[in-house]
């Protein structure tokens, strides 16, 4: 039986937009030294960088972030922040599912497997702060940048860009207040909670999917193994996982005296093993 | 239920582009230059898209109608195959897409007078041979007929020849476009099928082994011609038992006369894709089997491969001639 943690990573430009967050999750600071400040819960499970304005700082946050963190291939990656909007100012948590910037016109397409219920934006991220707001498109200064690195580190369904609008042609971004940020944030925190359960759950799946098998780890603890039959050991001890799922396998190897038995003993009980489709599950 | 189209600018107003979105009403739309774009960006999770595939309309440039692999053939002297999709809305966990792809997004290519053409000029340019065309090899022919119309679409471009003959290979019981039509002496529809209790565990999202056979049965009775597939032959505990009922069951409801052709087909990967395959899902009982890692493609063992073969061709040639039963073996 293997146990996984929840692993999720947040992204948020500004400590007015993470301040609900970091509350929500009972995060507290990690590290405030370095070059961005880093939260983290108890549990090891929430960590949240506050990257700065723009595509430079977002993309060295996510990166440091993976570091500090030691973040699993299977960990989801949030980017939450506010967007200028050039169409109506709605008050919900929206979904980024086509992300260009604006400066090499290259676009990437997130495909996120969770929030099927929340609307789903374009995003334009930006390099300077822009009133050229284009209808129907959402503005931001680090979704790209974010979204290039995170989905490289985990994988594009695990990497989300959530965004509020704080700003359009109606209402300049320097008008907005810190506070009201906080509050924009606030507001949508319950549907926030939602979403990160579902990803939670999704992120546990891949976790049981990628991570190497507890026994295999113990294997390599136990006996010397040559990098060859490391990989060997891994493929067998998985192939008896998917035969045997609550069998314990060191019941039959713990009498062993080196890895070539052990990947013998494994060996033989896996080759004589017939599936049995009629009672499978 | 699919959530998001993305559409190849250059096709944005085809007829057909039209017509599929007007099924969709206000899902929601994103404009592409190229599917390769969405389709082969390669940090996709095949296994979490999967479980909400999103569609790409786009056209198809170039290797419309390809040469088949030298082991595909039903009896024709020249093998090609088409597709006017990659990906399958099914989920078969034997199935190469799943480790040929990085994504589990459907594309349609709707430029489907395009492969009309390719096909034409092939037919034309050999007069004097017998030529087969296979869809359904990168997607399953019929399943999304719904919203592709290809079907609909491409019986017809065959009615006009009388030495080229196209297979629709399938697990779905979604007939109504061959319902439409009058059925046609050059056109298979070829259903791959496997013992009941093997389908219930490894084809996931695909209509019943008992509800293919109704299709089959039915689609006989109208005239049509039947190809039976049995590709690939998964081995088991009790896997003689598990066969032996299969075909007893296609006798009984299959009239011998219907059956075009049988192919019978080891379960083999190319290595890559069984590396993939297996990653993606690493709980599945099937890549535990008495599968060994020769040069290329992890196979059963050959004497596993030639009993299950044998037996299979022996049981089979009971209530189908011998003439129209096939062993698609690729070399190893």
């Amino acid at each position: 039986m293997r146990e996984f943690n929840k692993a999720i990573r947040w992204v948020v430009a500004l400590k007015c937009e993470a301040e609900p967050i970091i509350q929500y999750f009972k995060m507290d600071c990690y590290i405030n030294t370095g070059p961005f400040s880093v939260f983290c819960d108890r549990e090891k499970e929430h960590w949240l960088v506050l990257s700065g304005i723009g595509q430079i700082n977002s993309a060295s946050a996510t990166t440091y972030l993976s570091e500090i963190s030691d973040a699993p291939p299977w960990a989801g990656w949030i980017n939450i922040g506010i967007a200028g909007y050039g169409g109506k100012k709605l008050k919900d948590l929206l979904l980024v599912d086509e992300v260009q910037q604006f400066s090499t016109g290259h676009t990437l397409y997130p495909g996120p497997v969770i929030g099927n219920n929340l609307r789903r934006y374009s995003l334009i991220t930006v390099d300077k702060p822009s009133k050229n707001y284009k209808q129907g498109h959402l503005v931001d200064m680090e979704g790209y940048a974010f979204f290039e690195i995170a989905s490289r580190l985990s994988s594009q369904q695990l990497t989300i860009i959530l965004k509020i609008i704080s700003d359009g042609p109606d209402e300049p971004l320097e008008l907005i207040k810190p506070e009201t940020v906080t509050e924009s944030i606030s507001r949508i925190i319950n549907n926030l909670k939602t979403l990160v359960q579902e990803l939670e759950n999704i992120c546990l799946g891949e976790a049981k999917r990628l991570a190497q098998p507890k026994a295999y780890k113990k294997c390599i603890q136990t006996w010397h193994f040559t990098s060859s039959q490391k990989t060997k050991c891994l493929e067998l001890i998985r192939k008896w996982e998917s035969i045997f799922p609550s069998k314990d396998l060191f019941s039959i190897i713990s009498m062993e005296n080196d890895a070539k038995s052990v990947l013998s003993k494994i060996s033989k009980h896996t080759q004589k093993y017939e599936i049995d489709w009629i009672n499978s599950d | 239920m699919i959530k998001c189209i993305y559409i190849e600018d250059e096709i944005k107003d085809h007829p057909r582009t039209l017509s599929i979105l007007d099924r969709f009403g206000s899902t929601r739309r994103i404009k592409i230059k190229r599917y390769g774009d969405v389709f082969n960006k390669k940090s996709q999770n095949f296994r979490l898209q999967k479980s909400n595939p999103a569609l790409i309309l786009a056209r198809k440039h170039q290797g419309l109608v390809l040469d088949a692999p030298d082991s595909f053939g039903i009896g024709g002297t020249k093998n090609y195959y088409f597709s006017h999709m990659f990906n399958c809305i099914y989920d078969c966990r034997y199935c190469f897409l799943q480790g040929m792809y990085s994504s589990a997004n459907y594309v349609v290519f709707v430029n489907y007078e395009d492969f009309d053409k390719n096909i034409e000029d092939l037919v034309n340019s050999n007069p004097n041979e017998n030529l087969t065309f296979f869809s359904g090899y990168d997607c399953d022919s019929l399943a999304l007929e719904n919203i592709t119309g290809f079907v609909e679409h491409t019986l017809p471009v065959f009615q006009k020849f009388d030495n080229a003959l196209l297979e629709l290979r399938t697990k779905s019981i979604q007939l109504k476009p061959l319902l439409e039509f009058t059925p046609m002496k050059n056109c298979v529809i070829a259903f791959s099928l496997m013992p009941r209790a093997m389908s219930d565990s490894l084809d996931h999202k695909t209509p019943k082994i008992s509800e293919r056979i109704k299709a089959i049965s039915k689609l006989a009775e109208l005239g049509w011609k039947i190809g039976l597939r049995f590709d690939p032959l998964v081995h088991g505990k009790d896997w003689k038992i598990l066969y032996k009922e299969l075909f007893d069951e296609i006798e009984l409801n299959v009239p011998e006369t219907a059956i075009h052709s049988v192919s019978v087909g080891p379960l083999r990967f190319p290595k890559n894709i069984f590396k993939n395959i297996s990653k993606l899902y690493p709980e599945e009982k099937l890549f535990a089997g008495p599968l060994v890692n020769s040069p290329r493609t992890p196979s059963y063992a050959e004497n596993v491969e030639k009993e299950m073969t044998d037996y299979c061709l022996e049981h089979i040639s009971r209530f189908v001639p011998k003439s129209a039963i096939f062993n698609c073996v690729s070399s190893n």
